[in-house]
């Protein structure tokens, strides 16, 4: 896996000017730059990594289609904001279409790759993470991972700064709690 | 957040990573994607305000019509209207023009006050008597619509029969005639060929 593209804020913001300009290739830098943490957040929504893929491939495209409403601020809170809604769209959608019969069919679709990751963190942070409700565990990511501030991270979640800096406050509890043994 | 906590969070999240290929795959996809959409858009900017102007001239030009059409004499539509027929009818070649066939008497409606007098009378009667019918007065003689072609009457052509036209060497031939097939009938009837009787005839000669 080559580095990711480093871009500074205002870098960033003047590649997806251009881009807004029509210009594809700094789009594509955009996407450089970006492609691996949408991936991580998606993946640690999911859990499958065809699944994450795909939604990372729909959420670049959804944000090329509306990039000509894009107004100068951050632009990666503006991707995130995206790939929360579609990953909340897809989970809306497998809810729809899936049947009891094929719950089980899926879960043995896992990969082998899933699995090794899976394997090596057991009893470890992330999968305690994962029993935390969507919510709590999406915060924890945006603030403590991803680095964003609680009016960000309310704008990607589409929630209220206070009940943001509420449910961070719980979150980190809950994990403590279920942490002790580590 | 404990912050030992906090950098282990950290480091496995930095496990998850996409492939590369996958990366550079969804990279090209994106660009391909981008170019095709911005093609797509060009062209339903060039397509659509034409489109938009033909529509709105398209509809006025269905409404004027119809209040034109529609207009009645003393509207200002009404001389437009004229205007165009007008227009129209010197447009109209005269190889399509019917000359000399329409009459407006021939080809008026039957009146209903017509239709009870021809009723009532006898045309039968009038027409043996040679004069003109009440029934009929509103209708031309065929004679004397324009460039029709006179019809010879009907009975002139039929030869009466009661004065046949005399024909002196008539009876001697329906006497000779007579005899002829007096004759014809008084013959005896011959028997019908029988061709085997002739076989058996040939058969005891030899």
């Amino acid at each position: 896996m080559s580095k990711p593209l480093k871009l500074s804020p205002d870098e960033l913001e003047t590649v997806v000017e251009k881009a807004q300009n029509g210009d594809g290739r700094a789009f594509t830098r955009a996407y450089d730059a970006l492609v691996v943490r949408i991936y991580r957040f998606v993946y640690s929504k999911i859990g499958n990594r065809d699944d994450a893929q795909d939604i990372v491939a729909e959420t670049w495209k959804s944000v090329w289609l509306h990039l000509p409403t894009y107004k100068k601020g951050n632009f990666t809170a503006y991707v995130f904001r995206i790939a929360h809604t579609t990953c909340i769209s897809f989970i809306r959608r497998q809810k729809r279409t899936f049947s009891l019969d094929e719950v089980k069919y899926v879960r043995s679709t896992v990969s082998a790759e899933d699995t090794m990751i899976r394997k090596e963190l057991k009893n470890e942070v992330l999968t305690k993470l994962k029993q935390l409700p969507s919510l709590y565990e999406e915060i924890i990511l945006l603030r403590f991972v991803e680095g964003f501030s609680i009016k960000q991270t309310a704008h990607i979640v589409g929630k209220p700064s206070l009940v943001v800096r509420v449910t961070q406050h719980r979150a980190i509890k809950k994990l403590q709690q279920l942490c002790n043994g580590i | 957040m404990n912050k030992k906590l906090l950098n282990q969070l950290q480091n496995e999240m930095n496990c998850i990573k996409p492939s590369n290929a996958w990366v550079s795959e969804t990279r090209q996809e994106l660009l391909f994607f981008a170019s095709n959409h911005q093609a797509r858009t060009a062209a339903r900017k060039w397509f659509y305000w034409p489109a938009l102007a033909l529509t709105f001239v398209l509809l006025i030009s269905v409404a004027m019509g119809g209040l034109i059409f529609y207009s009645k004499p003393g509207q200002f539509l009404y001389q437009v209207k004229q205007f165009i027929q007008s227009v129209l009818d010197s447009a109209t070649p005269p190889s399509a023009q019917v000359k000399g066939y329409y009459t407006p008497a021939l080809h008026a409606p039957f009146s209903a006050d017509t239709f009870d007098r021809f009723l009532q009378e006898d045309p039968m009667q009038n027409n043996v008597q040679g004069a003109s019918s009440s029934a009929y007065s509103d209708v031309p003689d065929e004679a004397t619509v324009s460039g029709m072609p006179q019809v010879t009457p009907v009975a002139s052509v039929i030869p009466e029969p009661n004065n046949p036209p005399s024909q002196p060497n008539d009876s001697a031939q329906e006497k000779e005639n007579n005899k002829d097939k007096q004759k014809h009938e008084d013959a005896p009837l011959k028997e019908p060929f029988d061709t085997r009787s002739t076989d058996r005839k040939s058969q005891k000669d030899k």
